[in-house]
């Protein structure tokens, strides 16, 4: 792959998925809870013998929905594998960076996810670990439609891959309509944070291939990586504008002074504040390490908080426990 | 696998069933055995309140088509969006093709193949060349040993 400049700060995170399902087996929706039982436990089995990563297992079924939630704000499992219970299990990375949804809408959802821009760093290690595990069990494969899934949208490759960005200034400006059709027809799709039909939280919207078919992963890698490094590049172009304006300016240090010292923080309010601290930090205004701010975001949504919270929180509750955590979070950094 | 009942050949896929005068009689065909007898156009018209009823068009489709692996029907299909097992893209292919046709284009998978499949090509293509190599040097007992191998391997792709 081509070398291609990204600017990096606007990068929360990259993702990784290859669905796959296992020969021998009917797809998910056909399956009897004792195929669920015996494919969940021969691919724990399975796993220990990848050297690279240890991992942890975890039954949905063991799992509460507060815990199921917040693995999803983290973006550790889809928002289906999170209500679907029966028969699933997990198998995390130590490093959290991997992760296996067994029985999800697929036999196997492999996941590698990082901070910052990543995606090849990323391939190399789901391949690795794809490969072991198709030497144990065989995949479901057509030389002409490639990796079989159960929905056919995801034939072919079966990849996934996305990139997080942030893009305040494009949203503000109005112009992120005019992206996501531009560069749908490349086989691109601009979607909120938590993907398919999610809302945009905190200007953080999630860059993906949409098509896997009839094109390898390395030309998925570099589409992508193109698509992103434009977007950055407009997002900059922007920027530069708008922080010139100093109500701009403003309101980045007045949004630092809110989640600074608030008693309470619903969480839109949170994510359109965290917004312009991100951005502040991001256009070096504000001295803020953006893993920081990224990590506190994670642990402010709803679920993450109820989690750290002990247990189940109101509305009302949890604005006040997250504008807490975020106290205390800003107040570290100074 | 079940075979069809007429042509004895192809893998059924269609499921009849007719009641006339009280006397109700059952069939399984293929796909093609079932378009060349005309029972395929019994049940055009149909609705499908369903994903892929847009993509499916005014082309007939027989409802009660079953896959033969996992049971999964043609109406649970076209309702749900997700196939039952790997043989339902062979079972539901003509369907599913202007599904995929319209998802990713008439395109042809490119890119990652399983290890246990690039194994085995490249054990077939040394086959040949050895096949190659023993035809040339007029050795036609050991060429027809290979050309045995070269064909069970073949039918195991």
């Amino acid at each position: 792959m081509e070398k291609i400049k990204i600017d990096e700060a606007m990068v929360i995170s990259s993702r990784i998925r290859f669905a796959r399902n296992l020969k021998g087996y009917v797809f998910e929706s056909k399956m009897t809870d004792a195929d669920r039982e015996k494919l969940r436990l021969s691919v724990r089995e399975a796993v220990k013998s990848f050297r690279e990563e240890e991992f942890d297992y975890l039954e949905m079924e063991q799992v509460t929905n507060i815990q199921a939630g917040s693995m999803m704000e983290e973006h550790l499992i889809s928002p289906a594998f999170a209500s679907c219970k029966k028969g699933s299990a997990l198998l995390l990375g130590r490093s959290k960076q991997l992760s296996i949804m067994i029985n999800e809408e697929d036999h196997l959802r492999l996941q590698a996810m990082g901070n910052g821009f990543c995606l090849k760093g990323l391939y190399d290690r789901l391949d690795r670990l794809d490969d072991r595990l198709e030497e144990t069990f065989g995949y479901a494969f057509d030389e002409k439609l490639g990796y079989l899934t159960t929905c056919p949208t995801n034939l072919g490759t079966g990849m996934r891959a996305s990139v997080m960005l942030h893009l305040p200034a494009m949203t503000a400006s109005g112009m992120m309509n005019r992206l996501i059709n531009s560069v749908s027809p490349l086989g691109i799709t601009v979607r909120g944070m938590y993907g398919e039909g999610t809302q945009a939280s905190g200007c953080l919207y999630q860059v993906s291939n949409q098509v896997s078919l009839g094109i390898g992963e390395e030309d998925i890698l570099e589409l992508l990586t193109k698509v992103t490094a434009q977007i950055c590049h407009s997002e900059a172009a922007v920027r530069e504008k708008l922080l010139k304006d100093p109500a701009w300016q403003d309101e980045i240090f007045r949004a630092y002074g809110i989640l600074r010292y608030a008693r309470i923080l619903s969480s839109a309010e949170f994510a359109a504040l965290f917004s312009k601290i991100r951005l502040g930090a991001e256009a070096g205004l504000l001295s803020l390490n953006r893993s920081a701010l990224d990590r506190l975001f994670m642990h402010s949504q709803p679920y993450s908080l109820m989690l750290s919270g002990g247990g189940s929180l109101e509305a009302g509750q949890r604005d006040v426990k997250r504008a807490e955590l975020v106290r205390e979070a800003l107040s570290k950094e100074e | 696998m079940m075979l069809c009942e007429n042509c004895k050949k192809n893998t059924a896929t269609t499921y009849f069933k007719q009641t006339i005068n009280g006397k109700t009689s059952e069939v399984f065909l293929c796909s093609e055995c079932a378009a060349k007898l005309g029972l395929s156009d019994n049940f055009s018209g149909f609705g499908f309140d369903s994903v892929f009823a847009p993509f499916f068009g005014r082309t007939s489709i027989a409802p009660s088509s079953v896959c033969p692996t996992c049971g999964m029907s043609l109406t649970e299909l076209s309702e749900g969006g997700k196939t039952g097992c790997p043989e339902c893209y062979h079972a539901f292919r003509e369907h599913l093709a202007s599904v995929i046709q319209r998802v990713s284009g008439n395109k042809k998978h490119c890119g990652k193949t399983p290890q246990a499949l690039r194994k085995e090509e490249t054990e077939l293509e040394q086959l040949r060349r050895k096949l190659e190599e023993a035809v040339a040097a007029e050795n036609f007992e050991e060429a027809t040993i290979l050309r045995d191998k070269i064909r069970d391997l073949e039918k195991n792709v």
